[in-house]
């Protein structure tokens, strides 16, 4: 440099390409649930790390951790009081950085949370905020009111438990605001010191090798009168200040907005690639398992109309299920009465907007439906993310409070507490699955490992194949609109590679009368089995499927490759 | 980019050496006088023309930089040492060679050459005769890389023919005779995507090189030269399973790291050969087949166990057949054993067994292979004898879909 100053050289992550996320298979877990090493009924750092292996040969590249931050657990850690350590129960702050050594070591990328709209009530922040005096800087950390009556247009989100946005707080004699539980205080965005705070946290975590973080109930950052207080430009200027810093310092990191909103208002998280790298499409998923039922394909290719297109750099996210609930939230009044009715036969399966319920169970375990949701989830633009158990097509225990019926111990074999743990049974964080249908003897890793036809070993060679092709990461997305509308078909083009994907949302078998003149003379090939179908032609091609059945075909041209010269 | 860590006496020659047009990497130590004594011989090795100068070449060797004084060889030839890689001595022989060959190359990178001829440490092809085919269309037609064709006779490196060569081609649609080779040449832009990282940082295992499955992976143009040259076999004294383990472990583990590429070539495309073709080696000594066609029994009866949890039922009915018959009958069909192999890769990827018991597991099919093939050309000639190996490596390719039919969807039957 001219003025001689050093440059100051990014430090990387542990990929090399910096699209990496565009080609990933996230795994989504929470350590506590995972695996116990040390036989205190609570999953840790430790366990997980001997569990890694599992991942890698289910066809992961990236695990996502739920919070393991310390926590007084009311929110099942999205309730922080320190955002630089771990929660005990897990191991320590060095057990973490052993995790993503050896996670990195397996070729492993890792995401946690950064869940900075709010914190926990026993926060030292906000114990400092609500000793302070009112106006001092310690106070104005978090959202403060005389009254109870601002921001009224803000919708309440835990319908279940909270009346109100805004809570008393006897000590500071003031309310205080909060989008989510009374004892999750919103952090005041409108204070620099605020995102100067969270900053360090970002860099704290980078700086130790993390490779990705889910920036948690993004759109709720800044309030403002008038407003319902969600996706104001205001939020998203924080968000670009987040992102700047990760930019100038770092390389091949990224950054994930959970925003629950409607297509339209979760692309303004990805700015012109200057905000997150990444965004859940939150309202295709109830939309999936819509046509399911309706057995029509219009509930999806509807919501995917409504999706605006994304910068080359960005990523959509996608899943059948997390450990929320199926949030019903982006769907109309109509649609969710319908959900109710389709999903959730006992009202104790219902939490908030939502149903609370692991995949397999919302399909009654009917195998060729997980089949055909998840060839969905791995043939639609956007990366895949996977919630722990359901590849083994785990159950739910709706009995639990909250949203802890999809969240018990991972089912590992049929052993004591399902493997997952030595611990007295009554010890374990949550009971594991016990009945005849769900329970971990009738469903576990070790049996399904054993079993060449499994649910385990289905999703381990879909995986696989999913990897080899780019065009499911990167490619453009094209529907067909052949007349029977049980059958929903679309193409996938990527710089090069084509493949067409049909899928029978229907009980009963199908035929279909697919328009593919514009590829006359290509062949498709089954990718499956690599089974070449008949040569496309100009006319109407005729298809039959199965129950449920999805076909994924790659069209060749008739002499690909590499080409047939003979020696000269 | 380059992994080799450069010393400062080292960088101090490469700096007063400045630019260079090719290096020559004799892949691990060498004899200092013989190579001074070879090197000069490359005076004249030319890159644009008769008017042009004579390419300015560098000769590097395994050694410790600023040990030896530093000769200037006629012709302006330069010596200089490059220090050991750390992989050298694992006891793995190819392994020590692929070390030693990518130090070689990631010099070459660090010297921003424009060609890199690698050469086994025998020094055979180390004259300008022998140079030439590899160094011209590198430097002069901007090839990327030129690959040996050595002679040899219908029985010698027969892991190269049976398995090596025909997987290699099919897999990655490339015609190229000897795809693990001792010597070869690169250009500067192969020498960029042969040094670079793989895919992940963290992912360093060492690996032999195959230079041509790496550069048809990036539709670089290949070439064959024919040498004269026969380097000695290193096999001697090696237990087979050892080195089927270590060629073929290496080359399925290349297959799973490459699966999204090779799975989309169709085919193959000719290596364009260069240089006078090698005169035929005849072989007058005849090869009995009878041991090896016992080894093969011996298999069927002791590792069928593990061949079942590799193979598929008709696959392993053919094997039971075979075994019943008399040494003389004994013919292993070619597409049996493409497809043997092809579930062997499988197996690997899949860690059915612990992978060195899976590779020992296919040493007694090999030898099954080579009692077929012994007796196939006992009465052949040389040049009958290649035409019946380039058949097998057409096997290869027409066997491929259920190659790839297996790969997607891995399930024993058949």
């Amino acid at each position: 440099m001219a003025s001689g100053e050093a440059v100051k050289k990014k430090r990387a992550g542990s990929a090399i390409d910096p699209l990496w996320y565009r080609d990933a298979i996230f795994y989504e877990l929470h350590v506590k649930a995972f695996a116990d090493s040390n036989n205190d009924g609570i999953g840790d750092f430790q366990g997980l790390i001997r569990k890694l292996d599992y991942i890698v040969d289910l066809g992961a590249t990236c695990i996502w951790l739920l919070p393991f931050f310390p926590s007084p657990l009311r929110d099942d850690g999205y309730d922080i009081s320190d955002y630089m350590n771990v929660h005990p129960s897990y191991g320590t702050i060095e057990d973490f950085r052993q995790f993503l050594n050896v996670a990195h070591e397996r070729g492993l990328q890792v995401m946690i949370e950064l869940v900075v709209n709010h914190t926990s009530d026993q926060h030292p922040w906000f114990q400092a905020a609500r000793n302070a005096p009112a106006g001092s800087p310690e106070r104005d950390f978090y959202v403060w009111s005389d009254t109870d009556q601002r921001y009224q247009d803000a919708r309440i989100i835990f319908t279940d438990t909270e009346k109100s946005n805004w809570s008393w707080d006897p000590v500071a004699q003031a309310y205080f605001w909060h989008r989510f539980f009374s004892h999750q205080p919103d952090l005041n965005f409108d204070n620099p010191r605020v995102l100067e705070e969270v900053l360090k946290v970002l860099r704290f975590w980078l700086d130790m090798g993390v490779d990705a973080l889910r920036l948690d109930a993004v759109p709720y950052l800044v309030e403002r009168d008038g407003t319902n207080c969600e996706n104001l430009a205001e939020t998203h200027a924080i968000i670009k200040a987040i992102r700047e810093a990760l930019d100038a310092e770092y390389e091949g990191r990224m950054i994930l907005a959970e925003a629950n909103q409607p297509p339209a208002n979760v692309r303004s998280y990805l700015g012109d690639a200057d905000e997150c790298h990444m965004a859940f499409h939150f309202p295709l998923m109830p939309r999936i398992y819509m046509a399911l039922s309706q057995e029509d394909r219009l509930p999806i290719t509807d919501i995917m109309a409504q999706t605006p297109e994304i910068p080359e750099s960005c990523q959509w996210g996608l899943f059948l299920r997390n450990h929320d609930e199926l949030t019903l939230e982006m769907v109309t009044g109509d649609e969710r009465d319908y959900m109710y009715l389709a999903y959730s036969g006992d009202p104790r399966m219902r939490i908030n907007v939502g149903i609370r319920r692991r995949l397999a169970p919302l399909v009654d375990n009917n195998r060729g439906r997980i089949e055909l949701l998840n060839s969905l989830l791995f043939s639609f633009p956007g990366t895949p993310i996977l919630y722990y158990g359901d590849e083994i097509g785990m159950g739910d225990n709706i009995y639990l409070g909250d949203r802890n019926g999809v969240r018990t111990p991972m089912q590992w074999s049929g052993d004591r507490n399902a493997g997952f743990s030595r611990a007295n049974p009554a010890r374990l964080y949550s009971p594991v699955i016990m009945d005849a249908i769900w329970g971990y003897e009738a469903i576990n890793v070790e049996a399904q490992e054993a079993d060449p036809s499994s649910l385990l070993n289905w999703m381990r060679n879909m995986i696989a194949l999913r990897k080899l092709f780019k065009v499911f990461g990167r490619g453009t997305l094209r529907f067909l609109e052949p007349e029977n509308k049980k059958i929903l078909a679309y193409l996938r083009e990527y710089d090069g590679e084509q493949v067409l994907c049909v899928a029978n949302l229907s009980r009963v078998w199908q035929p279909v009368q697919l328009d593919l003149a514009g590829f006359a003379g290509m062949v498709p090939v089954e990718m499956l089995g690599y089974v070449e179908f008949p040569a496309i032609g100009k006319g109407y091609y005729p298809l039959t499927l199965g129950p449920y059945g999805f076909l994924w075909l790659e069209l060749q041209t008739a002499s690909a490759g590499a080409g047939d010269e003979q020696e000269e | 980019m380059a992994g080799i860590e450069i010393p400062a006496e080292l960088q101090k020659r490469m700096d007063e050496i400045g630019p260079v047009d090719l290096v020559v990497g004799v892949s691990g130590p060498a004899d200092v006088d013989a190579l001074r004594a070879k090197a000069a011989s490359l005076r004249g090795v030319g890159i644009d023309g008769e008017a042009a100068p004579p390419a300015k070449i560098v000769v590097a060797y395994a050694g410790v930089p600023g040990a030896e004084p530093i000769p200037v060889l006629e012709g302006g030839i330069q010596l200089v040492a490059y220090p050991p890689p750390q992989a050298m001595g694992s006891g793995a022989f190819w392994m020590d060679v692929a070390s030693a060959q990518r130090s070689a190359l990631e010099l070459a990178a660090s010297w921003r050459a424009r060609a890199c001829l690698v050469v086994y440490g025998d020094l055979a092809v180390l004259d300008a005769e022998t140079v030439r085919p590899f160094s011209e269309p590198v430097l002069k037609a901007n090839v990327d890389l030129v690959m040996p064709v050595y002679p040899a006779g219908k029985y010698d490196g027969l892991i190269n023919k049976s398995l090596l060569a025909p997987l290699s081609r099919a897999l990655y649609g490339r015609r190229v005779r000897w795809p693990l080779p001792a010597d070869f040449c690169v250009g500067a832009n192969t020498l960029v995507k042969l040094t670079e990282n793989g895919a992940a940082r963290t992912q360093n295992e060492p690996q032999l090189l195959w230079p041509s499955n790496a550069v048809a992976m990036y539709g670089g143009q290949i070439n064959q030269a024919a040498v004269k040259v026969q380097h000695a076999s290193p096999v001697d004294g090696l237990d087979l399973t050892t080195v089927l383990t270590e060629l073929a472990g290496s080359l399925f583990e290349e297959a799973e790291r490459c699966a999204a590429y090779w799975q989309r070539v169709r085919g193959s495309q000719v290596a364009t050969r260069y240089g006078d073709p090698c005169p035929p080696v005849e072989h007058a000594e005849p090869v009995d087949p009878r041991p090896m066609v016992e080894s093969f029994v011996i298999g069927w009866q002791n590792l069928e166990e593990v061949w079942r949890l590799v193979l598929p039922p008709a696959t392993l009915l053919e094997l039971k057949r075979l075994a019943r018959l008399e040494v003389e009958q004994f013919r292993m069909p070619d597409a049996l054993w493409a497809r043997m192999i092809y579930d062997f890769a499988l197996a690997y990827r899949m860690r059915r067994i612990n992978r060195t018991h899976l590779l020992g597991a296919l040493t007694p099919l090999y030898l099954g292979w080579v009692a077929s093939y012994t007796q196939e050309v006992s009465g052949a000639t040389a040049q009958e004898a290649e035409r019946r190996v380039d058949q097998l490596a057409k096997v290869f390719e027409e066997q491929k879909p259920y190659f790839v039919s297996r790969w997607r969807w891995p399930e024993r039957v058949g």
